[in-house]
């Protein structure tokens, strides 16, 4: 069963853009990035799956029930964690977790208690009271408290420290194995990449790929190479794609075999090389800076 | 009933010092009532109220020259600045309960919740009229009290109690169509910050309509558009009853703005 389908799904707020026609695919117990950069489309996208916004055309499904007329119905099983968290300022973080089980009908139990500990919340600071960190950290066990069959995330890290951050993606790959699918978005490339099976890109607005992580090593090598006198010409010889050029520092991609590639460099002076995969941070940055795919 | 509960919560403070402030001004006032009763202070009152122009009288409510000395006209003239102040507290509550859930951003909690949207905007009206109740409740349990302490020999507390009762049925009239309006605001908008701005003026700009509605004839219509002079206490205590025209507009005008609430709630994008 597909968790999430989107279909054209359109969003336009005036003159201003949001998104356009979106065509996405999650199914059911993936983990799944939404990679784009800041005022792309991620959040709306979010904002529209969870019914806070209403599409201006296309639709949007979460386990097959529609996101503008079954909202209540999915949020049984959905859980949200948001970006930037603005909880209740007044609640603790203990009345807060136990706010969300109450709307789920739902008692105090030894999930809420193992959450609590995991992330290392103190049950009787109000929200108002904490950093942005561990405001996340309430957010992310109220949202996981429930036990939802799908939880979406807005930027899951920010504000984390790295040991909470290994904490979360434990805690969530866990809860993956018995069933939950995740869909995140995030700047943190590298996350993504760790984290995530499938990841799509969205840029002004347009989804422009989904990729599976598994396969970005497939992608090809980045070669980066000291050398004075190398003809850039011999790039054909491998198929290479000259990235940069920086005096005698070259860089290039090679999607083909790294013997002829070696074979071509052994012939001139090499100062310095290094030879690293191109990984979704390269893919990332072609798509955003250069224009267009890969 | 999470979203009444989650409201009445973050209302229930507010409300008491609401109550806890209006409950001393009609402390103060009372107290002031055995020196305006004798007799003295009566002339100087009358001759006071004659020399004023008419516009003036108008404005406070004076025109029918209230006897100081009966404790049920000095209330009357008391507790229309309770009054006043309520109709300012009502468009508060209205104008912020569903608004201020987008301009804090605790609408990205709530609604990832089981919830509907309907069932948000019922909550927070139900939670908010209750809230409004007990304030109402404790402003009349403290307005009874003082009036019973400074109660003149020759009245019978009993015989009042009709009277005053209807001062409050009619206050809750004029408050909950400023509240229902603000309900309404709340699902227009979305930012809560002109919340207290919007509300004293839109309390202050029916008010005064009121008031010109008295001052010349050709705007008399403009009396419909005030719901602070559907209940102004001196006419409630004199006439012992809400105007009938007052009860069916007032009703009808709470249930149009709820009404609108809904439809508009129910249909508008939430901004985080």
């Amino acid at each position: 069963m597909r968790a999430i389908v989107t279909q054209n799904l359109t969003k336009t707020y005036g003159r201003h853009r949001g998104i356009s026609n979106v065509d996405l695919e999650v199914q059911e117990g993936e983990r799944f990035g939404f990679i784009g950069p800041n005022g792309a489309g991620k959040s709306t996208t979010i904002k529209l799956l969870l019914g806070f916004l209403f599409p201006t055309s296309g639709s949007c499904r979460i386990f097959a029930k529609d996101c503008v007329k079954s909202s209540e119905i999915i949020k049984r099983v959905t859980s949200y964690v948001p970006s930037e968290v603005r909880f209740y300022r007044n609640l603790t973080g203990y009345q807060m977790i136990k706010t969300a089980l109450k709307f789920h009908h739902m008692r105090w139990d030894a999930v809420a208690d193992q959450l609590m500990e995991q992330f290392e919340i103190d049950p009787d600071k109000k929200m108002g009271e904490l950093s942005l960190g561990n405001k996340k950290k309430v957010a992310i066990a109220a949202a996981l408290v429930t036990c939802p069959a799908l939880l979406i995330l807005d930027e899951p890290t920010s504000g984390l420290d790295p040991l909470m951050q290994k904490t979360l993606f434990e805690v969530l790959k866990k809860r993956n194995e018995t069933g939950l699918t995740v869909f995140m978005s995030s700047h943190n490339l590298a996350e993504v990449e760790h984290f995530c099976q499938k990841a799509a890109f969205i840029k002004e607005g347009r989804l422009i790929e989904v990729t599976e992580l598994g396969r970005a090593r497939e992608n090809g090598k980045i070669f980066s190479v000291v050398a004075p006198e190398f003809d850039l010409a011999a790039l054909g010889e491998f198929d290479g794609e000259l990235l940069s050029q920086d005096n005698d520092t070259i860089c290039f991609l090679s999607h083909g075999d790294i013997n002829a590639v070696l074979k071509t460099l052994s012939r001139y002076n090499i100062q310095d090389l290094s030879v690293r995969d191109f990984d979704l941070e390269d893919k990332f940055l072609s798509y955003y800076e250069g224009g267009d795919k890969s | 009933m999470n979203v009444f509960r989650l409201e009445f919560r973050s209302g229930r403070k507010g409300i008491l010092i609401w109550a806890l402030i209006m409950a001393a001004v009609i402390g103060i006032f009372m107290c002031v009532f055995p020196s305006m009763s004798g007799e003295a202070m009566g002339e100087v009152m009358e001759n006071a109220l004659q020399a004023m122009p008419q516009e003036m009288l108008e404005a406070f409510n004076l025109t029918d020259m209230p006897d100081f000395s009966r404790i049920e006209e000095y209330f009357a003239y008391v507790f229309q600045y309770i009054l006043l102040a309520s109709a300012i507290l009502a468009a508060v509550m209205g104008i912020g309960s569903l608004v201020r859930e987008e301009s804090d951003g605790t609408i990205e909690f709530l609604y990832a919740q089981p919830v509907t949207r309907a069932a948000i905007v019922t909550q927070k009206i139900l939670a908010n009229v209750f809230l409004f109740l007990i304030y109402t409740v404790i402003v009349a349990l403290v307005s009874l009290g003082t009036v019973y302490l400074f109660l003149p020999e020759n009245e019978n507390f009993m015989e009042l109690l009709p009277k005053l009762g209807i001062v409050f049925a009619g206050m809750l009239l004029s408050c909950f169509i400023f509240m229902a309006f603000g309900f309404f605001l709340s699902s227009v908008t979305h930012s809560h910050k002109a919340a207290v701005p919007v509300a004293v003026g839109t309390v202050f700009l029916t008010y005064f309509a009121g008031i010109a509605s008295k001052l010349m004839d050709s705007l008399s219509v403009l009396w419909y558009f005030s719901p602070v002079h559907y209940s102004t206490p001196a006419t409630l205590v004199a006439n012992e009853a809400i105007d009938i025209h007052a009860g069916i507009i007032g009703g009808c005008a709470i249930l149009l703005f709820v009404a609108l609430s809904y439809i508009w709630y129910l249909n508008k994008d939430l901004k985080i």
